[in-house]
């Protein structure tokens, strides 16, 4: 993530200012040269009086106009992790820097295209000293790095004759996680009932494998103080240990082409890779990555989960011989833990390779492609 | 009603009163409008809805009415234009509003106070003005504010239509905003815009293009004052309360025996229903002319006993429908001058004054010399042709000749000097025989009751002094004054009013006192004119208005010439007006903002500024020898150097603006593409929105009606919280328009028959 304080710019080239006549801008200058027209071939004053009025309004426009959207202070504020497809809410601060005038029916307004039309929100009025927070909602459809773009002060107070702009340059740049989606209901199954096969090993799970004399700095949840009572000193418990709930999961993100379907499927299969990786953690399972271009060794947590994923969101495809990425595949397929599936963008369907005392025989089916905008937990 | 529906009512009335105030429109249109918008904000508790189409429909067809009247009637297009205004404000009222109807009906109700200027140059015009930007100032700020709050919920609209909100809503974000500091805030931009109004309206160049029409004739010409005297038919008229001249007193002024009175005409001859001036009077007219035809001129009474003025009076005249010279007698010299404060006002063409005597009634007249002897000529050489070449050359003049629809200012010189009470009774002089020619003419029959009259309210007196003042004591004691007579009075007689209802108005009085002091032979005229009006010590004038009009007789002493008499019992309902001296601060007011804004002129403009202007400054003949006037108009070189210089200022002031304004466009065109530049939509969008428009469509039915402003995701949520059966489907078809439209996803088959399956699920759900 670039460092903010070193991009971030303020209105000051000649660019970053618009200035649009309005609608009623416009229809106001056209009545003026009428009316002014009417008044000095009558020579009414009273005529006079409205051309004066009209372009009073004008420069009342221009200088509350002017007060009202000068010496801002503006911020973006994006949630840590931004996944494509899923709306997320942008917060958007804006502090009125100026001591004396207040900030009247400011509009902000995102730069970026995909981002206008929901990227805008509405400040109606920000006291001199005061902060005003506003969200917006924003979906972004693919994975990578996503740069927010500049951020436009636009207002058109107070009689809305003119559209003036400002473009307050704030670089925001975002990794986006490739989409998520469901996985096959077979595999959550595949999944949960490999958690509950137990060795006669001692561990973390849930069934009594003995007790001992305790120790120091050993928590007293662990105490059995019925035992403790009879022997008349602490003794705690040992649990049996669980299976070792691991998983690796193989990326052949191979070059296939260059068409758009080319590419839409490559963009499948990441997301495909990065909703195993997902799925898989969350439901408490040490994954381990492998793709052509890094190795991820097992691991737990959402700490691992983000390296996966920030690595999918990222991941190009190899131009490597089928032969190659075989080699540099092998040594994970040989992994002694839990199953590994492995994606390919050389076929349909992934693979999945299970070891034979964790899984069940159903589970070699590749799974099916996602079917459904259900909301993910 | 909430404050945004509030001021919008307001500025309409403003609008629709200001109409009324110039009575551009009557009063029955202006009832039938009031009523159209007092009922709209009714219009939806009572049926009264009509969707756009039914308004447009119907607007069409008036407009072809209206079309049809100007082209096929030769109608007056301007009073179509207004119809026309009035019925789309009614429809705009009547139909459903979005931001550009708001705009529209600013629009009509600015229109009406810009057609109001045409008529409309008093102080009540300057009090609606006011409100009116006040207000209109806070209405533009809220509809803005409002416009901008809908568009900024709304993302999926383009930049400048604003939202199909509902008529008069005001978001809550905005309500709150409504405050007194929101109030304070208006006051001071009312005072700001108030100040660069002024400084712009001082400094726009004044000048008259006059090209494209001459101007308006705005002037009214007032008919209080009647140039004879015609028993029963004086109607409201003495009522009305609009000036009809200023007069400034310079120094001290002597008061007359009456008080004092502007002496318009006398009236020599009774036919025994009304009084005029006789045509063998007409005869004896003579013309003053100017000395010096380049400047306003001076002309001095030729009279033998000329003596000196002593008392000089600047008198305004508004538009009469004479060409009297008001006066106070006895008149020594009369001067066209300048107006006093009315600076851009220009005198008519006035060449001579017309003096009828013995009457002692004078004319403006635009005949110079050259001109008189050119229609001398021109009448005796159509006496030989014409039958009614028996008519007196001044008659002919007199007919040919009309009122000014101008503003006449001028300064009449006088001298004054009421004689002596005991040296009138001590008269002893006989009438000289044009006296009695003139002034004891009275009809041949039916005088003989008005002399019994006469001879019993006169008893005992023995002087002519004495027997005119009974007369007018009797009258003062014994009769009423009275502008509203009974009805079965209307159109009385003389003798109806001596001697049965003994009640009426001034000219009564002054015919029966004049009729009365003749059956006694005394010589004795009824003079019409005006009495003193009020005094505004604000401003140091008399203000003279209609009602001001005035009628009394004047009684010949040989030694001492006319005395006037006033048989009028006083008025006394002006003392006991208690708002007498705010309307004469009101007057003042209304003088400064006739002579700083409706009178302002590039004369005004000049001083103000001193040098600022220097370009500008005519290179004429420069001041005028013997006068302290600079002369403007009167030089054509002058002329032609003020319009070089002002048409340059003015080329350069409208090529700025329009340049400004091409530059705005081209800047405009580029953010408002920028703010509106969307990208098309793939058949997948166009599937995404129809799906998510039929969901909305199916949850109106069942109750679920999306709220302006209030976005897709939130709408979802807002139902899900109803009704928590329908959130899978509501979401799956929410989240998918999301997708699709904006998160560039393709709409698969799968996916569609999804949205296919949940909006019918939907449908079938009952509530």
């Amino acid at each position: 993530m670039p460092d903010k304080k070193d991009k971030i710019r303020l209105p000051s080239r000649f660019s970053d200012f618009q200035w649009g006549l309005q609608r009623e801008g416009l229809l106001l200058y056209v009545l003026m040269f009428a009316i002014g027209l009417a008044a000095y071939n009558t020579g009414n004053n009273l005529l006079f009086l409205f051309v004066s009025v009209m372009a009073t309004v004008i420069v009342t426009h221009s200088c509350l106009n002017y007060f009202s959207r000068q010496n801002h202070e503006i911020e973006r504020r994006l949630p840590s992790t931004l996944v494509a497809g899923e709306i997320f809410t942008v917060t958007l601060r804006l502090h009125n820097k100026k001591r004396f005038f207040s900030s009247h029916a400011i509009l902000l307004q995102e730069d970026k295209p995909e981002l206008r039309q929901f990227g805008r929100v509405f400040f109606g009025n920000v006291r001199p000293g005061q902060t005003a927070i506003r969200h917006y909602d924003a979906l972004l459809p693919g994975r990578g790095r996503y740069q927010f773009g500049p951020l436009w002060l636009r207002s058109r107070f107070p009689f809305g004759l003119s559209l003036q702009s400002m473009r307050y340059v704030i670089p925001e740049e975002v990794i986006v996680y490739p989409a998520i989606h469901s996985v096959r209901p077979e595999l959550l199954a595949a999944g949960s009932m490999q958690g509950y096969i137990e060795r006669p090993d001692k561990g973390f799970g849930f069934s009594l494998y003995g007790l001992r004399e305790y120790q120091a700095g050993e928590s007293s949840r662990l105490i059995h103080w019925k035992t403790s009572a009879k022997m008349d000193r602490l003794m705690v418990k040992e649990f049996e240990d669980e299976q070792l709930k691991r998983a690796t999961v193989l990326f052949e993100n191979l070059f296939t082409g260059d068409s758009r379907r080319d590419r839409d499927d490559f963009e499948k299969k990441v997301s495909d890779a990065a909703s195993y990786v997902a799925h898989l953690i969350r439901q408490g399972w040490q994954v381990e990555l492998v793709t052509l271009s890094a190795h991820f060794p097992f691991g737990q947590g959402a700490q691992h989960l983000d390296r996966m994923l920030r690595h999918l969101a990222l991941i190009e495809p190899a131009a490597l011989s089928k032969e190659q990425a075989r080699q540099r595949l092998a040594p994970a397929v040989r992994s002694d833990g839990g199953f590994s599936i492995q994606v390919s963008t050389q076929t349909e369907e992934s693979k999945v390779r299970t070891n034979p005392l964790s899984a069940p025989p159903w589970f070699v089916q590749a799974p099916e492609e996602p079917v459904s905008m259900e909301k993910k937990p | 009603m909430n404050i945004f529906s509030l001021l919008t009512y307001v500025l309409i009335t403003l609008g629709l009163v200001s109409l009324l105030l110039a009575e551009i429109v009557s009063w029955p249109v202006f009832l039938l409008v009031a009523l159209l918008v007092a009922v709209s904000p009714m219009r939806e508790r009572w049926g009264l809805k009509y969707s756009k189409n039914t308004i447009n429909v119907i607007v069409l067809g008036i407009i072809v009415y209206l079309l049809w009247r100007i082209f096929f009637t030769g109608a007056d297009y301007l009073a179509q234009l207004l119809t026309f205004s009035l019925v789309l404000l009614a429809a705009k009222l009547y139909s459903p509003k979005a931001y550009r109807d708001h705009i529209q009906i600013f629009v009509i109700c600015t229109f009406y106070l810009i057609a109001a200027t045409l008529k409309l140059a008093t102080l009540a015009y300057l009090g609606l003005f006011l409100v009116y930007l006040f207000l209109g100032i806070g209405y533009l700020i809220l509809l803005n504010a409002r416009r901008d709050f809908y568009w900024s919920r709304q993302g999926a609209r383009v930049f400048e239509e604003g939202p199909e909100e509902k008529d008069f809503s005001l978001p809550p974000e905005i309500r709150q905003q409504v405050n007194r500091y929101f109030f304070l805030r208006l006051c001071s931009y009312f005072l700001f815009a108030l100040l660069s109004s002024a400084a712009i309206f001082y400094l726009i160049p004044r000048f008259t293009i006059g090209y494209l029409g001459q101007q308006s004739d705005m002037v009214e010409i007032s008919s209080g004052f009647a140039e004879d005297v015609q028993l029963g038919d004086l109607g409201q008229i003495l009522l009305d309360d609009r000036p009809v001249m200023k007069v400034y007193i310079e120094g001290k002024s002597p008061v007359g025996r009456v008080g004092i009175r502007w002496r318009g005409i006398t009236l020599d001859r009774f036919d025994g229903a009304s009084w005029k001036v006789s045509p063998e009077m007409m005869q004896n007219s003579q013309f003053w002319f100017s000395r010096r035809q380049e400047r306003p001129y001076l002309q001095v009474v030729n009279d033998p006993q000329f003596l000196e003025p002593n008392c000089t009076e600047h008198i305004e005249l508004e538009p009469l429908n004479t060409r009297m010279v008001f006066h106070r007698p006895e008149v020594m010299a009369i001067e066209m001058v300048p107006f006093k404060n009315r600076r851009s006002l220009r005198n008519p063409d006035i060449h001579s004054i017309r003096l009828i005597q013995p009457a002692d009634n004078y004319y403006f007249s635009n005949m110079d010399l050259l001109q008189y002897n050119e229609r001398m000529r021109y009448f005796n050489q159509r006496q030989d042709r014409n039958q009614d070449g028996n008519q007196p050359f001044h008659l002919w003049l007199d007919r040919i000749e009309s009122s000014y629809n101008q503003p006449i200012s001028y300064k009449v010189y006088s001298h004054i000097a009421p004689p002596p009470e005991q040296a009138l009774r001590n008269e002893t002089g006989s009438d000289p025989p044009w006296i009695e020619n003139y002034y004891l003419q009275l009809p041949a029959e039916g005088m003989d009751r008005y002399e019994t009259l006469a001879r019993e309210v006169t008893a005992g007196a023995n002087n002519r002094y004495d027997q005119a003042e009974q007369v007018e004591l009797w009258f003062r004691r014994q009769f009423t004054y009275t502008l509203s007579p009974p009805a079965e009075s209307e159109g009385m007689s003389l003798g109806e009013f001596l001697f049965d209802y003994r009640r009426g108005h001034c000219e009564y009085f002054s015919a029966a006192m004049g009729v009365m002091l003749r059956t006694l032979g005394i010589p004795a005229r009824v003079v019409n004119g005006f009495a003193s009006g009020e005094y505004n010590r604000f401003g140091g004038y008399y203000q003279i208005r209609q009602k001001d009009a005035h009628s009394w007789i004047e009684v010949y002493f040989p030694s001492q010439g006319w005395v006037p008499f006033d048989p009028t019992p006083p008025q006394t309902e002006e003392l006991l007006n208690p708002l007498k001296y705010i309307r004469q601060a009101f007057s003042v007011v209304e003088s400064t903002w006739i002579k700083y804004v409706v009178d302002y002129d590039f004369r005004q403009q000049r001083r103000l500024f001193g040098g600022a202007f220097g370009f500008l400054r005519p290179r004429g003949p420069g001041r005028l020898p013997g006068l302290n006037l600079p002369n403007i108009s009167s030089s054509p070189a002058g002329q032609k150097y003020t319009a070089i210089g002002a048409g340059v200022l003015l080329i350069l002031v409208g090529g700025g603006l329009i340049l400004a304004s091409v530059l705005q466009l081209r800047l405009g065109r580029r953010a408002g593409s920028a703010a509106r530049r969307t990208r098309p939509k793939t058949p997948d969008e166009k599937a995404a929105v129809d799906f998510y428009r039929a969901m909305q469509k199916i949850l109106a039915r069942k109750g679920f009606q999306r709220l302006p402003g209030q976005t897709p995701r939130e709408f979802a949520r807002s139902v899900s919280e109803k009704i928590p059966g329908f959130q899978t489907r509501v979401e799956l078809v929410t989240d998918t328009y999301y997708a699709v439209r904006f998160g560039r996803q393709d709409l698969s088959g799968t996916l569609r028959d999804q949205v296919r399956q949940s909006l019918h699920e939907i449908k079938k759900v009952k509530i």
